[in-house]
């Protein structure tokens, strides 16, 4: 196997003097899903925005097919990588200018729009469903909507590793199931990396190829989901007594809330 | 399609309006007699025309266009920088700090200078305040700069009260400067227009780093926009727009902050058309907001700064209104 697309190689981050993660090393490759578990405060979204490059390394760095990703031209890297995480900005661009922006790191300064940034824009709102919704304004939309919004821009930016910080949070089961679908299928058949913080442990199981579970800013275990899979672990990660469950359609995991 | 006909439109209203105030004013030449002597088409100016149309009204109207283009795209930078509709122009301290250099022209006596001293003053609270917030903060966000303009306009402004207040005999001619004036351009004002001008097409270069900045840092940074890089030059071509324009006219407010809400209103928020279109408007708004003051006696002795607060306050309560009943 050659270089991995992307790596984190003895990283730690630092806010002020803490440290809120603490040395870790991980690589992802080609068509790999990555599901993200831990509980509220530990780590999660630091670790997925250090990967993205967002928040600088005070120790270790983290490499573009073994290039160092800090020293890599902006837009060079939005072509490789993209991010979805909700958003609490300006919503006053419509539905089709905010997917559009997907675009930007495929356009020069004064650039036309060519046809195959509006396939892209196209193709990339009628997969999640938004095909009708293209003149609509983003204060308009539900957040779920919204969400799905995201998740289009995402993919007209055409990258290889998409990073998601819940990416499906406000989603109904349906379209949560449509979003991951689209996204295990292009892991499959385009060899796209997917790095997904999910709160939903099932969700995680079903589409992930891989897990990674975070405890007080430390990676506890990461590796491919059958090695990683068993109560014990899911227990002592969230403290809550969790229980797996066979069935003809995969593993399932139970938990008692109480 | 849409944007095209908007951009139709303003150029075909900034046109007619030129062409309106061209010809009007206190010497009533007529509309045929001067559209057929600015086409040529069988009548020409007299001696007496050519000296009111190309000496006196072409270099107030050329002046309050540029301005009022210059305000409106400084102000459609910091509302997308600082993602805050209520940003405009002097939010960094602009204002206070060209009132300060031309109230220690005036007072010092030297009224050839005031213009320079403008300009010195409004780009060195920038720099200033620029430089505070390398100091300071090293977040990177933007709200240590917001309020680190906001002290140093308030430390401008105390001086500025001071000055006035010691030198009570200049006190009238800094307040009409304050209040903003497009009647006298300076002497190289085509030579600091057309650099402003220069400065509002290098902007628009970046619409689309706006856009994504408007949005939220974050979401820009991995949409591929260098965040610092992008922020520091619009801020600095949009300090360098302000305060030439301000060091020929004055403080000119609410245009600023009316003409980017009007336009994102009509044509929507994305900066590949807001930039430009609120460059024309704005220099639309001054234009009739300077004709009001040359063509009706009601207004005339009234400074052009408070006919644009004058009108430009209840037309923003109106967008507002209409932005909330959308």
């Amino acid at each position: 196997m050659g270089k991995p697309l992307l790596a984190a190689d003895n990283v730690s981050v630092r806010l002020g003097k803490t440290t809120i993660l603490a040395d870790f090393s991980f690589a992802l490759n080609k068509g790999e899903f990555w599901g993200v578990l831990g509980p509220n405060g530990s780590g999660k979204t630091t670790f997925l925005k250090t990967l993205g490059g967002w928040l600088p390394c005070c120790k270790g760095a983290v490499f573009w097919e073994g290039r160092p990703l800090a020293g890599m031209e902006r837009k060079a890297v939005a072509r490789r990588i993209g991010m979805v995480a909700v958003e609490e900005g300006n919503n006053s661009f419509t539905v089709e200018e905010t997917i559009f922006m997907g675009r930007f790191a495929h356009l020069g300064r004064f650039a036309r729009v060519e046809a195959e940034d509006k396939d892209k824009v196209d193709e990339a709102m009628r997969s999640v469903g938004l095909g009708d919704k293209r003149g609509r304004f983003m204060h308009q939309l539900s957040q779920g909507e919204r969400q799905k919004v995201w998740v289009a821009r995402a993919l007209a930016q055409d990258v290889d590793v998409l990073l998601l910080d819940e990416p499906t949070a406000h989603l109904d089961v349906k379209s949560q199931s449509e979003v991951f679908s689209i996204l295990e299928k292009l892991c499959v058949n385009t060899g796209l990396a997917v790095i997904a913080i999910l709160h939903d442990v099932n969700l995680a199981l079903c589409f992930s190829s891989h897990l990674l579970l975070i405890q007080d800013r430390k990676i506890k275990a990461a590796g491919r989901k059958e090695e990683i899979l068993n109560a014990e672990n899911f227990t002592e990660l969230y403290q809550l007594p969790f229980a797996l469950e066979k069935s003809p359609a995969g593993c399932w995991v139970k938990i008692n809330y109480k | 399609m849409k944007m095209r006909w908007s951009f139709v439109f303003a150029f075909a209203a900034l046109l007619i309006s030129v062409c309106l105030l061209l010809a009007s004013g206190a010497h009533d030449m007529g509309f045929a007699h001067f559209t057929r002597s600015l086409l040529g088409l069988g009548d020409s100016f007299t001696a007496q025309e050519e000296l009111i149309v190309w000496r006196l009204r072409w270099p107030r109207i050329l002046l309050s266009l540029t301005v009022g283009a210059a305000l409106a795209t400084a102000g459609v930078c910091q509302q997308a920088i600082f993602k805050n509709p209520l940003a405009e122009p002097f939010i960094l301290g602009i204002s206070g700090g060209a009132a300060l250099g031309a109230a220690i022209a005036i007072i010092a006596g030297y009224p050839n200078l005031i213009a320079f001293m403008a300009f010195v003053g409004g780009i060195s609270t920038v720099a200033i305040v620029k430089g505070l917030d390398a100091k300071f903060a090293s977040t990177g966000s933007v709200t240590h700069l917001l309020l680190a303009g906001v002290a140093i306009s308030s430390l401008a402004g105390a001086c500025l009260s001071a000055l006035m207040s010691l030198y009570s005999q200049q006190m009238q001619l800094i307040f009409f400067w304050i209040m903003g004036s497009v009647a006298m351009p300076p002497d190289n004002y085509p030579l600091i227009c057309g650099f402003i001008i220069l400065c509002i097409a290098i902007t628009c270069g970046y619409a689309r780093e706006l856009d994504l900045i408007s949005i939220g840092d974050e979401q820009a940074f991995f949409l591929g926009v260098e965040v610092k890089k992008v922020r520091n030059i619009v801020l600095f071509l949009s300090a360098v727009i302000t305060s030439l324009a301000v060091s020929m006219s004055g403080t000119i407010g609410f245009i600023g902050l009316v003409a980017p809400h009007l336009l994102r209103n009509w044509t929507g928020a994305s900066h590949v058309t807001l930039l430009p279109l609120s460059a024309v408007w704005g220099g639309i708004m001054l234009l009739w907001a300077d004709g009001l003051i040359r063509l009706t006696p009601w207004f005339s002795a009234l400074p052009v700064g408070v006919i644009t607060a004058l009108f430009g306050a209840p037309f923003f309560l109106y967008i507002l209104w209409a932005r909330g009943r959308m």
